[in-house]
Formats: C-alpha cells, structure tokens, sequence
C-alpha cells in the first residue's frame, strides 16, 4: 500500500505541477532553497533561509539531486512530499498493530487515509504538511508504544519523533506539551515530572539548537519570528476567515474545520473510560492544533488556511484504532467493552469516510472565499473551472499558480548564461529553481551579495526582479545599485513577464542580447542622477 | 574450567614460555597478617609482575612510551603542521580544524550507534537468577583465586575483608590474596588488626617502580590456584552471589570467552552532585556503550575491577602489563586481538564514587591516560591489528578507546571557537572555515553535544530518582571537568606515563559494612542501585 500510494502521490503531484502548472508559492521557494544550498554559486546553509523550520527543505535535497540533471528541480517539492505522504501510512498501520486493532480495520483505515482527497493533497502540493503529518503520525506510533510497554526507550522514541515533529512546522511546539503531559500521566505521580522532561528535552534542544544556529548565521536569535510579522501579516480582508474575528467566531471557524476535514477525533472520546490519562493526552494534543489556531485567527496572526488543519486527519485515524482496541494488545478486556468494540470499528470507518467526502465537498465549494491553494485543487479534482483570486492585494495575481513563465525565462537566459554570464536576482524568483545554470545566480542567500549589489560593475550582466512588493525583499537593493552605476554602460529592461522583469546590463556601444530587441543597440537613453542609464522603464516603477 | 590447548583460538603463548623467560621463578609465600615478611626469593616473582609482559611480549607494553617510527611520525607531524602555520596559515588551520571535526563526527556517531544497538537488543549480559546461582552443584564450581590490590586503604580494608568474607562461594574452593605495598605500613597494620578467615591471606608486593596496580595483580597472579582469577578493588561490595553466576556463567561460554565483566556502580551515587554525574556516567558506560560493543562483536575496554579471568588464558598472555595505567583496558584489548571474548554478566558490584572534585580528576585523568597509552600500544604495528581485527572493529577499536579521551580533548577546543566566534567575530575564524567546514562543523558540535547530554539524561531517568535527574540536566559542567583531566592527562602522557594517581577512597559518608551490596548508611541509596542489587540477587 506504501508503493502504491507514493506512485498516487506521484502521480498528483506531476498533474498540479505539470499539467495544471500549479505550484504553492511557499512548496516553490522550499524547494528552491534546497537546490541553493547545494547548486548555487555560494553553496552553504544559510540559504535554508532559517524562516521555516528546515526539515522540509533538508529532505527534499536528494531529490533535488537527484532531478536536477533532468531539469525538474522544481518536482523534488511534490517528490518529497509523496515520499513522506506514503511513509505516513506504515505508521498508522504500525500503530494499529501496536495497540492490538484487527486487521481489517488497520488496512481499511490506511487504504482510506492513503486515497483521501486531503492526504492526496498534503502529499504532493510540495509544502510541509505531508511530513508535518508523517512525524504526527511517528510520534503517535511511539505514543501508543509507550502506553503499552512503558518502556524508557520508548519514551525516548517518542521524544525524539516529536522533535523531529517541531524541526519540521513550529506547530508542534503546541502539541507537545499536551502529548508529553498524556505520556507523564500514565505514570505514578512522582515520576511525572521526569517523564514529562525526559519527552520534551529533544523538543527543547532543538528549539535551542536551531535558535543558535539561527544567530550565528542570521545574527538573530530569533529570526523566523521576526522574518515572519513581517511577511505573514494577515490582511484585513481574508474572504475564508470570519469577518468580524472575535473569539467566539474564530473558534466556530475552527472547530468547523475540525469537524469538516477530522471528525475521527471524537472517536477517542470512546476510549476515554478506560484509558482516561492516555485519551485524555492524545485527545488534547489533537484539539491544541485548532484551539491555538482559533486564537490566531481572533488576533491576526495566522492565515489560519484549511492546509494547516489537514495533519489533524492523522489524530482522526489514530483516534479510531485507538477507541477500538483493547486497553492492552494481548488484552480481551471487559466483556462489555469487548461487545462494543467491532461496531465502534465499523463506525470508526464510516465516520473517517463521512469525513473524506465533507472535506472535499467543503474545500471545492468555496469557490468566492476559499484560500486559492486548496481551493484550486479541489476544484480541479471534482472537474470544475477555476478562476484565480487576488487574495494577496498584489499585482502578481497568478503567483502562486503559475510556473510557466520562468520555463519560458530561462529558455532565453540559459544559453547567455552558458557563455559565462551572471545574473543577479530576488530571492522570490523562481527561475533560479528551473534553471540550469544555477552556478551563474546571485542571489539574496549568496553571502557575498549585499557586495555584490552595493558595487554591481563587472559583477553580474542581468538583474531579474520580482514585481510583488509581498515577496520582493531584495529588488530596492538591486535597483539602488543600478542608480549607482556609473555611465559606462545602460540598463534595460528587456522583458515583463507576469511576476518579474528582466533587465540587462549593456556596456555603450553594445548590442542587445536577450528580448525582442536582441541583436539590437538599446533605442534612447535617459540618464539618471547617479550617473547611471537606464532605457525603456524607469526602474522605479518596480520598487515595492 | 581448565581449557586444553587445542581450544585456544588464539594461540596464546603457553605459559611456560612465559615463565621461562626468567628461567625460573619463586612463588612468594603466603605469610600470616601479623607476620609480613617478604624475601630475597622473592625477587624473580617481582621481575615477572613487572617485566613479564614487557619481555616476553615488547610490542603490548607500554614500557616504552613511543616507538621510533611512533616517534619519528610525531615529529614529522610536528614539524608538518608548524610549516603549515608559518607558510600556509589559512588551509593548515582549514585541515586540522576539518580532522577534529571529522573525528568528533566519528565518536559521536559511534556512540550513539551503540546506545541504538543497546536499546533495540536487550539480551547483551548474561543473567542467572538467585534460585539457579545457589543451586548450581559445588562439585561443578571451579576454583576461584579473588585479587585484591590495596595501597593507602586502610580505611576501607575492614569493609572489603567482610564483603570477601560474605560471599556466597565455598570456602574450600575459594583463595582471597590481599595485595599489599611493602611501604604501605597503615594498610599492613590494618590488615594485622583483622581477624581473616582461613581463605583470606595478605602478600606483601615488594616496593619497586613502577607502583601499579598491575604489578601487584601480577605478582598475586604467579601465586594463585584457581581456575578463574577474579579482581575486585579494596573499596568494592560485589553482589554476594557474583562469584557463582560468574562460575555458571562460564559454562555456559564457548571457550573463546577469557573473561565476564561484572556491573560496577556506586554505593554513594546519591551522595553530591560529582558522585551523581559521575553515577550517571558509570551507569552509561555499563549498561549502554559496553553491552553496544557486546552485540557488534567489538574489542571490550574492561573495567578495572569485578572482572572474572580464566587463569589458563590469562597467565599465557603475560598477565597486566604492569606500565599501563588502564592496565584493564589494556588486557581486554590484548585478549580479543589473541581471538578470546569477553562476556558481560548481570551482576553488580558497588564501588566508592570520588566525592571530592581533585580526587576525581585525578582518578579520570589516569583513565584518559591510560587509553591514550593503550591506543598508542595497539597502534604500534596498526597493519598487523588492522588484519587481526578487520576493518570494522579496526575503527571501532579507535572510535572508542581513542575517542574517549579526544572526544574530552577535543570539546574545550569547538568550544572555545565557538566562544571566539561568537563574541568577537575574528576574520582569521571565517577564513580557516570554509562554508561546508563551519556548517558541518557547526551541526555536528550543536547536535553532537545534545545526543550525549540526551543519553545522560536517559540514564538518569532509569536511576527513578529526582536528584539523579536533576544532576543529569547539569551534567554538560561535568564535561569541564573531564575535558580537564584529558588535558591533564595528555599533559602527563608526555611527562610521566606510567606514574599511578592514586585515588583516594574513603572519603564518602556513605558506609558498606554489611557487605552485601547495600550501604549502611543515612544517605539516600539510589533507587537503581538498590533495585540492581536486589535483582541480582545478594539477599
């Protein structure tokens, strides 16, 4: 089933981005960062950018490697996805094993999770979800371990996954204080405190690692925090999240989804009699997600899109082989218990496919106010038409959709490219992903490029600066040193594409080399007050 | 118990050949504990403690500090990398900074490979349950010859005299040596103011260098009878039935198995925050990386003590090499590259933890010097060891016996840059560390520490005790403290290397009268140990 799902994944993942040409925005600039630690002029670590947690770019550079030399670079995103969506799956059966659940009903759930529109799309949209939910679901699989065996390396196991979970979305920072409160009440009271820190400490380490880590090559102890206020503003109008965002309408807003995309969790409820402190732990690191969520919402601090919510399918799964084992995996258990237990099966099951079927409904529906990611897919996925919102308030309507464009740029920079030349460029811009020659880049994450963009001459021969004043952090920086320039040469704008425009720099007396007017000397010159050239666009039209 | 010849796998030498290097020697007579007295006889029996090994087998000694070509590569290393300074600054710093990195990736990831091995298979020690220990046949027993060597111990030679004395063993086939210095008046009167049963004699070890341990297990070695040679040291509580779930233990051991190493723990863990890291650490150090080493089939490194010979194979390979200050170590190397194994044995015998923090960087530093010395003996001829051990244990022998004290050397270093680095920024850091250097550098030093702070903390879980745990989140302090006694060590390595610090023991509060694995005493005993003990079976 692990096979056949990874090739389902796969195969979803190559229709978005192939066929449909849809990529996240986010799923891109991973990937893209994965290939710039690797394949860039200056390869190093900082290019991991240090403002998402960094497994899910760390694990998609084999298969950057792997597809560069195939030009696809870019699929590594929906690869390592798959990879993880699928490895999901051995979890969830291993967990069911561990807690003694029949066998029918472990390979019915897994082959239900595994053919989920939501796993589909956890699992190849090239974002995080699908190893946020992977190690969710390894960390339930200890979980479950530990209230069997009570066994130290099984809390190590435990407290390691969940590590593994928070290096992976800061999101687990919520849920492990709940999950490890669950594993420490199992024991005597004496020995909660331990247990509860022995769990955590990898959490904690790798909170300080990565804070360390982030100020020796960031300067900034806590620079994903900072990075982020500034990018992940929400807007004050999100047509999917309430209008008036009080707490009681963000927690309705919540809780729908809850019940919309995971409506499995309830079914710990069953289990709670007879393993109160366990259920209790699972069932309150399930509902952490949402609540805390729903506290963003009410003070604008998250976008809060359904995505976020979609790893909660795990809990769901988790929940109902939980409610219908027995207490232990050798165990009977009460006769009553022992009664109920197939229907709570059968129920589980139906419940998760209810469930499937009002997540799909419900994220293809919402055709006005759906974030754009999920709703295009889902959209597609029941046939439907789509038409692109501008949720971001930018001019760069279609940046999240569309790929074709920097296909098209890098067939017309790579050849120049090839002859030796340099490019400079934004850190959104996603050409450097398709590229081949990414060794001819300079980019935001090359540590030598604030020099490089203070002192440009001689440096690199074409600027590419995206348009979005949302995602262009770097473009004022590339323009200012164009104004900088002295008069030996001219900048010129020769293509506008959808999300950025290519300039090139022509030393007087030059032709052309890329655009329409390639081959061609630059049409009219306008000096500027540093000295500079510059034809066709005033370059301030692009700064944010 | 005794092994014929053609079962010795490893060909060791026989130990007439070994005898025979001196021609003849004379085996020291017991004497009476009130009536020390050692003769002019008495001297062939200290050439061979001291020299035997160095004689007969040159090359396992670390009588001589440093071979030529081990002395001549050091030097040309010298004079390489100080060249390398002076003319190449930057890629010679890039170099040496890139093999520290390279062998702490290689310690740490061996470590932690143990630790993985140790939790997934459980069954590395050898357990005999208390009912099968007592029912086991007398008439199956072998002979046991215990040694215990005792320098400055007069305050605790009473408690080890009880314990020895209430071990569940016959008498009849039990012989207890005291090995006592010559010049070591307070223990000798201590000794004379006991009353010692029949099985339990002093011999007095004339004084001469080096003053080891070794020297004196060696000459109370050339005097045993027994079939199995054990040692414990004079502060030990071993669990009353070790001796007999070592004898079953050995029948139920193919005859490449030399030796069983007993569980070493503290009867003062709980006493202060040194004796609970250094619990901590013990604790790692039995029930994790040895067990680990176990299951991959690697050279053992033995404990100094609560270890069971078979004096057949023992006297054959020359005894302890008397200039070795981990002399222990050393043998369990020796023996494994001869083809002999040694097996782990689920008993625990209770030791005094040092409380005082110069005592026990001396001790420590002994230990790291010790390995440093054993390291450099089995790499004298590294192509020979290399063959007799196969690439894999070839690596793991180094990753183990050499990391422990690099890995100690090594941290104050990455510590000490990382310090520099991040107050003050110097170019000439930025230059000698390439992007790949500093990032690999950077994560392995982050990760690399938090993976050993994480298996103390794991360790100390399993102690159930409050304060246990408490002192293993403090434990990256005893690092300090480890890192100076490597740099001690490697200090002394140079200047005095077969000099034995001698640790001093009875400075706990904690008592052990009863000799039963339990401390008398009004200090908290850790839950573990008493648990430990109670499982092995003393009562």
């Amino acid at each position: 089933m692990t096979v056949v799902a990874f090739f389902e994944f796969l195969a979803a993942g190559w229709w978005m981005m192939y066929v449909k040409l849809y990529s996240l925005g986010d799923a891109t600039t991973r990937t893209l960062n994965a290939k710039l630690m690797v394949l860039s002029s200056d390869p190093h670590l900082g290019a991991i950018g240090f403002y998402w947690m960094p497994i899910p770019t760390f694990s998609r550079i084999p298969f950057v490697l792997l597809l560069e030399p195939l030009g696809a670079a870019a699929f590594a995103g929906p690869m390592t996805c798959a990879f993880f969506g699928a490895l999901t799956i051995p979890m969830l059966a291993s967990t069911g094993r561990v807690l003694g659940a029949p066998r029918w009903l472990v390979v019915t759930v897994c082959a239900v999770f595994a053919l989920s529109p939501l796993t589909i799309y956890m699992s190849s949209n090239g974002m995080s979800e699908s190893t946020f939910a992977c190690f969710i679901a390894l960390t339930l699989l200890a979980y479950a371990r530990w209230s069997r065996s009570h066994q130290v390396w099984d809390l190590v196991f435990f407290g390691v996954a969940l590590a593994l979970g928070t290096a992976t979305r800061y999101e687990m920072l919520i849920v492990a204080p709940f999950l490890c409160a669950g594993v420490a009440m199992q024991l005597p009271r004496a020995r909660w405190v331990r247990a509860f820190t022995l769990a955590m400490i990898p959490t904690l380490l790798w909170v300080a690692v990565w804070a360390l880590a982030s100020k020796l090559i960031m300067k900034d102890w806590i620079f994903f925090l900072h990075a982020s206020s500034g990018l992940t503003k929400v807007p004050e109008h999100a047509p999917w999240l309430p209008e008036n965002r009080t707490l009681a309408n963000s927690l309705k807003y919540s809780g729908e989804l809850v019940a919309v995309l995971a409506p499995g969790i309830v079914f710990a409820v069953a289990a709670l009699r007879r393993t109160f402190r366990a259920t209790f732990g699972l069932l309150a690191g399930a509902l952490a997600l949402p609540l805390v969520s729903a506290y963003q919402v009410h003070t604008g601090t998250s976008w809060a899109v359904p995505r976020f919510y979609m790893v909660l399918s795990v809990f769901s799964v988790v929940a109902v082989l939980w409610a219908s084992s027995p207490p232990t995996s050798n165990a009977a258990g009460a006769p009553r218990g022992r009664r109920l237990r197939p229907w709570l099966s059968f129920a589980g099951v139906g419940v998760l496919i209810v469930g499937v079927i009002s997540a799909t409904l419900h994220l293809a529906v919402q055709r006005a106010t759906g974030p754009e990611g999920e709703y295009i897919f889902f959209r597609y996925l029941l046939g439907r038409d789509t038409v692109s919102t501008p949720i971001l308030g930018s001019p760069n309507q279609l940046f999240e959709s569309d790929l074709h464009q920097y296909y098209v740029l890098r067939d017309e920079l790579d050849p120049v490219l090839a002859q030796g030349k340099k490019v400079a460029t934004d850190v959104s811009n996603f050409e450097t992903l398709v590229t081949r020659e990414p060794r001819q880049y300079v980019v935001p994450e090359n540590r030598n490029f604030e020099l490089v963009a203070a002192d440009p001459i001689g440096r690199f021969d074409f600027v590419v600066v995206v348009k979005s004043s949302a995602v262009s952090f770097h473009g004022q920086a590339l323009l200012d040193a164009i104004h900088a320039k002295t008069a030996v040469g001219t900048w010129v704008m020769t293509r506008d594409y959808t999300n950025v425009t290519l300039w090139e720099f022509v030393p007087t007396g030059k032709a052309l080399t890329t655009g329409p007017d390639a081959g061609k000397l630059p049409a009219t010159t306008a000096p500027t007050p540093a000295g500079t050239t510059t034809t066709a666009a005033s370059p301030t039209v692009l700064g944010p | 118990m005794v092994q014929d010849e053609s079962n010795n796998p490893g060909g060791g030498t026989d130990s007439s050949d070994v005898v025979g290097m001196s021609g003849s020697w004379a085996a020291p007579e017991f004497v009476e504990p009130h009536v020390f007295d050692h003769s002019a006889e008495s001297i062939d029996s200290l050439e061979w403690a001291r020299d035997g090994l160095a004689e007969a087998f040159p090359a396992y000694s670390a009588k001589t500090r440093f071979t030529t070509p081990q002395r001549a590569g050091f030097i040309l290393m010298a004079l390489v990398v100080v060249a390398g300074f002076a003319f190449f600054p930057i890629g010679t710093g890039t170099v040496m900074l890139g093999l520290s990195m390279a062998t702490y990736l290689g310690v740490v990831w061996f470590r932690l490979h143990l630790v993985m091995i140790t939790a997934r298979q459980r069954t590395s020690r050898i357990t005999i349950p208390d009912d099968e220990a007592r029912a086991f046949p007398e008439s199956e027993l072998p002979t046991v010859t215990v040694l215990v060597p005792a320098y400055h111990e007069a305050e605790v030679i009473g408690d080890v005299v009880t314990g020895l004395a209430n071990l569940e063993y016959p008498q009849h086939l039990l012989q207890v040596m005291l090995l006592l210095e010559e010049d070591d008046i307070d223990t000798t009167e201590a000794v004379g103011s006991l009353e010692l049963p029949d099985h339990i004699k002093a011999v007095i070890v004339p004084a001469a260098a080096p003053r080891t341990k070794p020297k004196a297990l060696n000459y109370g070695l050339l005097t045993s009878t027994g079939d199995i040679v054990s040692i414990y040291d004079a502060e030990d509580v071993p669990d009353r039935l070790q001796l007999r779930r070592m004898a079953i233990a050995f029948t139920r051991c193919g005859p490449e198995v030399a030796c069983v190493q007993a569980e070493l723990a503290y009867f003062n863990a709980d006493e202060n925050l040194l004796t609970r890291w250094f619990s901590i650490e013990y604790r790692t150090w039995f029930s994790q990386f040895l067990p680990g080493l176990k299951v991959t089939d690697a050279p053992i490194p033995l404990g100094g003590t609560s270890n069971h010979f078979r004096r057949d194979i023992l006297v054959p390979l020359g005894g302890w090499d008397s200039y070795n200050v981990t002399e222990d170590a050393d043998l369990g190397i020796r023996m494994y590259r001869q083809g002999y194994r040694v097996e782990l044995l689920d008993s625990i015998t209770l030791e005094e933890a040092n409380t005082d923090v110069i005592n026990w960087v001396k001790q420590r530093s002994r230990w790291y010097k010790g390995y440093l010395q054993t390291w450099l003996v089995h790499l004298r001829h590294p192509r020979q060891m290399y063959r007799e051990l196969g690439l894999r244990q070839f690596l793991r022998f180094n990753l183990f016996v050499g990391g422990t004290p690099l890995l100690a050397i090594l941290n104050p270093v990455f510590w000490f840059l990382l310090a520099v680095w991040f107050l003050l920024e110097p170019a000439f850091l930025r230059q000698i560390m390439p992007a790949p250097l500093y990032y690999t550098g950077l994560f392995l030093w982050l990760v690399g520490n938090c993976l050993i702070f994480y298996m103390n903390c794991i360790t100390a879980y399993e102690y159930q005790q409050r304060s246990m745990f408490k002192a293993a989140l403090l434990m990256p302090l005893y690092w300090v403290l480890m890192s100076l006694a490597a740099i001690k060590a490697l200090w002394q390595l140079l200047r005095d290397p077969a000099y034995w610090e001698k640790t001093q023991h009875g400075l706990s509060r904690v008592r052990t009268g009863t000799g039963d694995g339990r401390p008398t005493t009004d200090v908290p005993t850790p839950a573990l140990i008493a648990t430990g003990v109670a499982e092995a079976g003393s009562e």
